[in-house]
């Protein structure tokens, strides 16, 4: 059985192939798994995941969600994906409410159902009061925790976020990371990106590290200890397998 | 290092920077002589530009040649002058309020900007002289026509060109210095909550200022001999060339700088011109210094009501009551519609100048001239006349549509969040159509006052008035769709602030040169069917509604069918 999200030999390539961002990369997530996808800067997360989204295009290979290709089915495949970017730009002038309400009609998301999110969300993030102000007022973490409930709200099958956890607050970051695991639970399943080692490692069912482009490991904590012998610990993992060698 | 010699040290490199920033030379140079892509961009851009800024100018030219001549038989042409300079001033003042708070306050380069050990005067002053070039461009559109009307007139050596150069550098300096004092002011005495709107009310209420003005000019015109009444106008008996010294001399000085007779007069006019400019700049600064950091923070922090627990109960729930399910297109509209209108430039620069248009079509219209008024009484009684009248106010709605940037500017304006829309589940094509629907939206706010006003002053029929009305809707939504595709083709969407979205957007002025395009090949075939067929005129706007059925639907369906491909290619 495929997992929620299959990436298949996808490259990408900027300057007609002079930097080549994703080289051959080739994953799979589970429904019901928290999959973390760490590299060192510049390494092709933020573009692997801009062209799961449909921010980018592949220059060559495969991305499924649920099934759906997303090249040829993008509509259907955006349906199923809830997408937090590294540092959301939202509608200034758009109200909180007004920007979660244009979300829930565009994802066909029903009265009774959005209300009923919404206020179980806004409620978990604080910002009840807030949503009513113009989003030019927000800080950085309020925008962070909107973009976090607008990828919520429609209930996607896959949460696709990156670095998701830039300006929450401790206690916002705990919810998340507990709302992350109930989404789970349900069989729905979450691909983020982090720099944050040690959350990755308490809070990921697997884990997969990319390099210049290409995929150097993969697997569950345990997988991973033994692929970098001796090491003990994500963040040393991490060092080990992409530290520069030679 | 003084403070004075660290000021400018820093004022230069951010000058440079802030102008490379706002005209993306770096990017286009890197892209054209670089990566040598799209260079079938300059000569298009080129080209579009040159025939608009020539249509705006043999307009502007042709007018100056009448107010030269008018001066002429009373041996003062440099009239021309004063009014050309009085237009650029006034110009520069209304559209000067927005963009100024556009640029000091929401420019995202702010966040960089401020937190480095610049003072507030130097930010400033590296911002208002980026918005000053912008000014340029619409001076040089005002004052070159007439200063070669002038030319023709009266001769213009190399001293007469260097006095206009001179003037047209230093005329919006003052208007604009005024416009950032008062902006940086109000910004930092209001309440952030209802600033837009107070924003759009200011500039408009300006706008009627100015209007009233020229409405009290022109109803200030006796019947009788037209050179009697400029003769008492540049006298001063009539009020407003004499208020308009008394309340802005350095209109005054400027005319005087280029056209009085004499060396000495003509350097102590340029003197006082220059004055005033630096004293101008002087109070900006001076202003800025003190509260532009004020208004600035001040914009930035919450200022949050306290509620009771009943009130914030009520408030939350009211919030509830208003989410509620729609459509995804409807969804989309109103989008374009909040996001457009909530932004004063936007607003400024997308409808109002469409409004603008049609008022000042309308003061001839209620002169007292009695020459105008056999002009009105001859279309309303010819049928000739009253059918050419119809065309003429279907191609004025056409070109309304033209200046409207609401559809040449849509993709641009999503800038930095366009990646919402790539993500969202709905069909490129259905966000087209939304962007079209709020674009139609606008082409009918404008022509309404248009159909309105100058049907009943031309006394123009209603089946003439329904069928120029509907020509002109099918026209704009030509131009309108052509002006979509072009920003969908080549959006700018790396913009820092409004300004740059619709004001250095040189895709907003490619719809000009295509509605006049448009306008002469349809004017054409309507005179030939109707004066050289001798067709009727129901006939002949039929045939030409049929024209532009046939560019309509083609343009419309390559519009919404190029929106798959360019949404794919767009990468934000």
């Amino acid at each position: 059985m495929p997992g929620l999200l299959s990436i298949g030999n996808v490259s990408k390539s900027y300057r007609k192939g002079e930097i080549k961002a994703v080289d051959d990369l080739t994953l799979e997530v589970p429904a019901g798994e928290i999959y973390g996808f760490l590299g060192p800067n510049g390494a092709g997360k933020t573009t692997t995941i801009k062209m799961v989204v449909g921010l980018l295009r592949p220059d060559r290979g495969t991305i499924t969600v649920d099934g759906i290709d997303v090249l040829a089915n993008p509509i259907e495949a955006k349906r199923r994906i809830g997408f937090v970017p590294d540092y959301p730009e939202l509608y200034e002038k758009l109200t909180g409410v007004e920007y979660l309400n244009f979300i829930g009609d565009v994802f066909g998301v029903p009265t009774d159902l959005r209300r009923k999110r919404l206020q179980e969300l806004l409620e978990m993030f604080e910002l009840q009061d807030a949503v009513r102000d113009l989003i030019q007022t927000f800080s950085h973490g309020m925008r962070q925790k909107l973009a976090v409930i607008s990828a919520v709200l429609p209930d996607p099958a896959l949460l696709i976020l990156d670095e998701p956890m830039t300006g929450l607050d401790p206690r916002s970051a705990a919810l998340f990371k507990e709302l992350m695991r109930r989404r789970c639970d349900q069989g729905k399943a979450v691909f983020f990106s982090t720099h944050i080692l040690d959350v990755a490692e308490r809070v990921c069912d697997r884990i997969a590290i990319i390099n210049h482009g290409r995929l150097v490991a993969q697997g569950t904590m345990e997988e991973l200890r033994h692929i970098a012998a001796g090491e003990t610990t994500l963040e040393e993992i991490f060092l080990d397998l992409t530290e520069e060698k030679g | 290092m003084s403070d004075l010699a660290a000021s400018r040290s820093t004022f230069w490199p951010l000058f440079r920077l802030t102008v490379n920033n706002t005209f993306g030379l770096s990017a286009a140079r890197y892209r054209y002589f670089v990566k040598r892509q799209k260079l079938w961009e300059i000569p298009a851009v080129g080209i579009s530009l040159s025939v608009a800024v020539g249509f705006l100018g043999f307009l502007v030219y042709q007018l100056a040649r009448g107010f030269v001549a008018a001066g002429t038989q009373i041996g003062q042409p440099e009239i021309a002058f004063t009014f050309a300079l009085l237009a650029v001033v006034m110009l520069t003042f209304v559209s000067g309020v927005a963009t100024v708070i556009s640029v000091f306050f929401f420019s995202s380069d702010l966040g960089v900007l401020v937190p480095l050990p610049l003072k507030p005067v130097t930010i400033l002053g590296a911002k208002f002289g980026t918005i000053l070039i912008t000014e340029y461009i619409e001076t040089a559109v005002i004052l070159l026509p007439a200063s070669l009307a002038y030319a023709q007139v009266a001769g213009g050596g190399l001293t007469y060109w260097l006095a206009v150069l001179a003037v047209a550098l230093l005329i919006p300096v003052v208007p604009l210095a005024l416009a950032s004092a008062l902006c940086l002011l109000f910004m930092k005495f209001t309440n952030r909550r209802y600033r837009d709107v107070l924003i759009v009310v200011l500039s408009l209420g300006l706008l009627v200022v100015i209007l009233g003005l020229q409405m009290l000019l022109v109803s200030n015109v006796p019947q009788g001999d037209p050179t009697a009444y400029l003769q008492e106008l540049l006298s001063g008996k009539i009020s407003l060339v004499n208020m308009i010294g008394r309340a802005f001399p350095p209109v005054i000085w400027a005319t005087n700088a280029i056209a009085a007779g004499d060396p000495l007069p003509r350097l102590g006019a340029f003197l006082g011109l220059l004055g005033a400019s630096l004293a101008a700049v002087w109070v900006m600064a001076a202003v800025g210094g003190r509260f532009f950091y004020a208004g600035l923070i001040g914009g930035a922090e919450l200022a949050k009501r306290r509620l009771s627990a009943r009130q914030t109960r009520e408030a939350r729930a009211e919030a509830m009551a208003r989410t509620y399910q729609s459509g995804a297109l409807r969804a989309l509209f109103w989008r374009e519609w909040r996001l457009f209108m909530r932004v004063p430039l936007y607003v400024m620069n997308g409808f109002v100048a469409s409004l603008i248009v049609p008022v000042l079509f309308l003061f001839p219209a209620f002169s007292k001239d009695p020459d105008m008024q056999k002009l009105y009484a001859a279309i309303g009684g010819s049928s000739n006349a009253g059918f050419f009248t119809a065309l003429g106010l279907a191609a004025l709605i056409v070109f309304l549509a033209s200046l409207n940037t609401t559809a040449s500017s849509a993709v641009t304006r999503e800038g930095k969040t366009l990646w919402i829309s790539k993500i969202i589940p709905v069909h490129p094509a259905t966000q087209v159509q939304a962007k079209m629907l709020f674009s139609a939206v606008g082409a009918v706010v404008s022509a309404l006052p248009v159909v309105i006003i100058m049907g009943a002053a031309l006394k123009v029929g209603l089946v003439r008035l329904v069928g120029a009305t509907v020509l002109g809707l099918m026209g704009s939504a030509v131009v309108l769709s052509l002006g979509l595709l072009i920003d969908m083709t080549r959006p700018f969407l790396t913009w820092t602030n409004p300004q740059q979205a619709v004001k250095n957007n040189l895709n907003v002025v490619i719809p000009l040169p295509i509605a006049i395009g448009l306008l002469a090949g349809l004017g054409l075939v309507a005179t030939w069917l109707y004066n050289g067929l001798g067709l009727t005129e129901a006939a002949t706007m039929g045939v030409v509604g049929i024209l532009l059925a046939i560019l309509l639907v083609p343009a419309y369906r390559v519009t919404v069918a190029a929106a798959t491909r360019l949404y794919q290619r767009l990468e934000p």
